[in-house]
């Protein structure tokens, strides 16, 4: 992994668990992206109106505001509707899936997240809206 | 709590006229919605339908006795008006069978056909012994139709009217009404003990079938609630889990400082330990969904050639450790898209594989899928590893099940993998079977309906 890769990558994690947001933030700041954090979804709101990042990963679970309020809102809000918002969540349960998709996600990627290919994976979810990013 | 019970005739009987006429007179004696207790809608429709039978019996059966005995001005026969009013008075007592008043309609119907009983007597007095036997009737239905204390009402109303015939006709001796009233006494007595008792039996059925609702809502709860608990046990063990992964893959990636080759290894372990769990923590999950009936099977297009492209991706790194040849075929006369659920299918592929892999120490792990018949397909894993002797072919699919308690320890693994290979393949309407003797390797065949996408094609070539 070359570090340049992620340089105009301004990721938002949002989540509930310090670990999680961690060892995501290691993996995308190696890799150049500037990453912003949240504990729930109403800091995550914030920062989102504040600093307009080009990504979002957030946890669906959370107290305050779950990712599902937050997807609501960050859809009605300015510049929102084009921004990507994938979901990071540990319900793995069928069927999950396609909520999150039906709910207006642009992705899907369940915990435990494999760091080695996270990059990878976030690309995948991300699809043609990935160039855009870079 | 709705009681409609919807009986299923069969075709036949359908069509035969007698099964209109119950149709129609059960529209006609329907009691109405707002009615919901089943004793009231029983009561509501018993009055309806013994209230059809008698609101025209007067008329019918005056006329018909104008047929015997001519009376030039039937109009001013009391007895005329007398039948003619009780009439009209069970016609407004149906209509009222058919409201949430239905009581009140039973009421009146009993009421009325007492008085007009009681009227006749007085009417025509050298009758009155006959006619006061029709008291009876009244009392008998009053058992059925009317709660206890109504019914007792109405017996006292009629003793007294009875004991009032001598006092209001001077005709009729006290004498007279002693028959009727010792009847009367007698039979009121049976209608209350027969209906008091009857009266237990439905309270006791009605209460052994609120129990029973009661019963199924637990269970719908209980069920509920272990889906809850499957769900939220998914969630719990897995946050933990992505950190303890997540950390260890970060330090191999070398992203937390350089690691000296003792901490590297140490953190490989850790990496394959988790990994391990995790897979432990899905088979287990899965074999609870399983066994809660919460796995859907889906139907979808796939291309066998994909699956088994994934398959071999996901599963060539094992074997490359455990230097073993990894081989493919896919069968040239298996259609080109299949209908099934492509993940579980993989799921199927890799725990057979990973069984097989771990039994093997050397030679080759095969994986085919073939066209079993016109109607069948399957997945096919042969290997050269150690066999399975004959006796333990069966209980290899039950759950934590390994050949025996040592075999756990030397070749590791849930114990679980075989199992839900086995209900997978059941979910699809196929099955899994395997063949082995001990030193010469095992195949096992998961057998599966083969289900073709609309306008695919499903040529088959008969096998030379």
């Amino acid at each position: 992994m070359e570090n340049s890769k992620l340089d105009n990558w301004r990721v938002l994690v949002i989540d509930d668990e310090p670990d999680s947001i961690d060892v995501v933030t290691m993996v995308l700041s190696a890799s150049g992206a500037t990453v912003f954090t949240a504990a729930n979804g109403q800091e995550g709101l914030e920062i989102f109106k504040q600093h307009q990042p080009t990504l979002i990963l957030t946890d669906l679970s959370m107290p305050e505001m779950d990712g599902w309020e937050l997807i609501r809102e960050i859809r009605q809000s300015k510049n929102g509707h084009t921004t990507p918002v994938i979901a990071l969540t540990a319900h793995a349960m069928s069927g999950d899936k396609e909520r999150v998709l039906a709910g207006g996600f642009d992705g899907y990627l369940s915990k435990p997240l494999k760091m080695f290919t996270l990059l990878d994976d976030l690309k995948s979810c991300l699809g043609s809206k990935t160039p855009r990013l870079l | 709590m709705t009681s409609t019970t919807t009986s299923v005739p069969t075709k036949a009987a359908m069509k035969s006229p007698v099964w209109q006429i119950g149709k129609v007179w059960e529209w006609l004696a329907e009691p109405a919605k707002s009615v919901t207790q089943p004793v009231q809608r029983r009561r509501a429709r018993l009055l309806a339908s013994l209230m059809i039978i008698f609101a025209p019996l007067g008329p019918v059966g005056y006329f018909g006795s104008l047929l015997a005995f001519p009376i030039r001005q039937p109009l001013q026969d009391p007895l005329f008006i007398l039948t003619m009013g009780t009439s009209v008075v069970l016609f407004a007592a149906y209509w009222l069978s058919r409201t949430h008043r239905h009581m009140w309609g039973a009421a009146l119907a009993l009421m009325t056909i007492s008085a007009a009983t009681l009227a006749a007597g007085a009417i025509v007095p050298a009758n009155m012994n006959t006619l006061l036997i029709y008291l009876l009737v009244p009392i008998m239905l009053g058992s059925m139709l009317l709660p206890a204390r109504a019914t007792i009402a109405l017996i006292a109303s009629n003793i007294v009217g009875i004991l009032l015939m001598p006092t209001v006709v001077p005709a009729i001796h006290f004498a007279a009404v002693i028959i009727p009233l010792i009847y009367t006494v007698i039979l009121s007595l049976v209608a209350v003990v027969s209906s008091g008792v009857r009266a237990q039996d439905v309270r006791q059925i009605e209460q052994q079938s609120q129990d029973l609702a009661e019963a199924v809502r637990q269970a719908e709860i209980a069920n509920k609630l272990k889906d809850q608990f499957l769900a939220n046990m998914s969630h719990e063990l897995r946050t933990p889990l992505n950190a303890i992964i997540g950390f260890t893959e970060v330090m191999l990636m070398g992203l937390a400082g350089e690691l000296n080759p003792q901490i590297e290894r140490a953190a490989q372990r850790i990496h394959f330990n988790s990994e391990r769990l995790l897979k432990l923590i899905d088979d287990v999950l899965d074999i609870a969904k399983i066994e809660a009936g919460r796995v859907e099977i889906l139907r979808r297009p796939f291309k066998p050639a994909e699956l088994l492209e994934t398959a071999e991706m996901s599963l060539r790194p094992q074997a490359t450790k455990k230097e073993l040849k990894l081989v493919t075929m896919l069968d040239p006369n298996l259609p080109k898209q299949l209908f099934g659920d492509a993940k579980r299918l993989e799921q199927i592929l890799e725990n057979l594989v990973t069984n097989a892999m771990k039994f093997t120490e050397q030679g080759s792990v095969t994986i085919s899928l073939q066209r079993q018949s016109v109607e069948e397909w399957a997945i096919v894993v042969n290997d050269t590893g150690i066999g399975i002797p004959p006796h333990a072919q069966e209980t290899i699919f039950e759950k934590f099940r390994q050949i025996d308690g040592t075999s756990r320890r030397a070749y590791g693994g849930t114990g679980l993998g075989l199992a839900i290979v086995r209900e997978l393949s059941l979910l699809m309407d196929g099955n899994v079977k395997v063949k082995s003797s001990l030193g010469s390797g095992s195949t096992f065949t998961v057998t599966l309906p083969l289900l073709v996408p609309e306008g695919t094609s499903n040529v088959w070539k008969t096998p030379n």
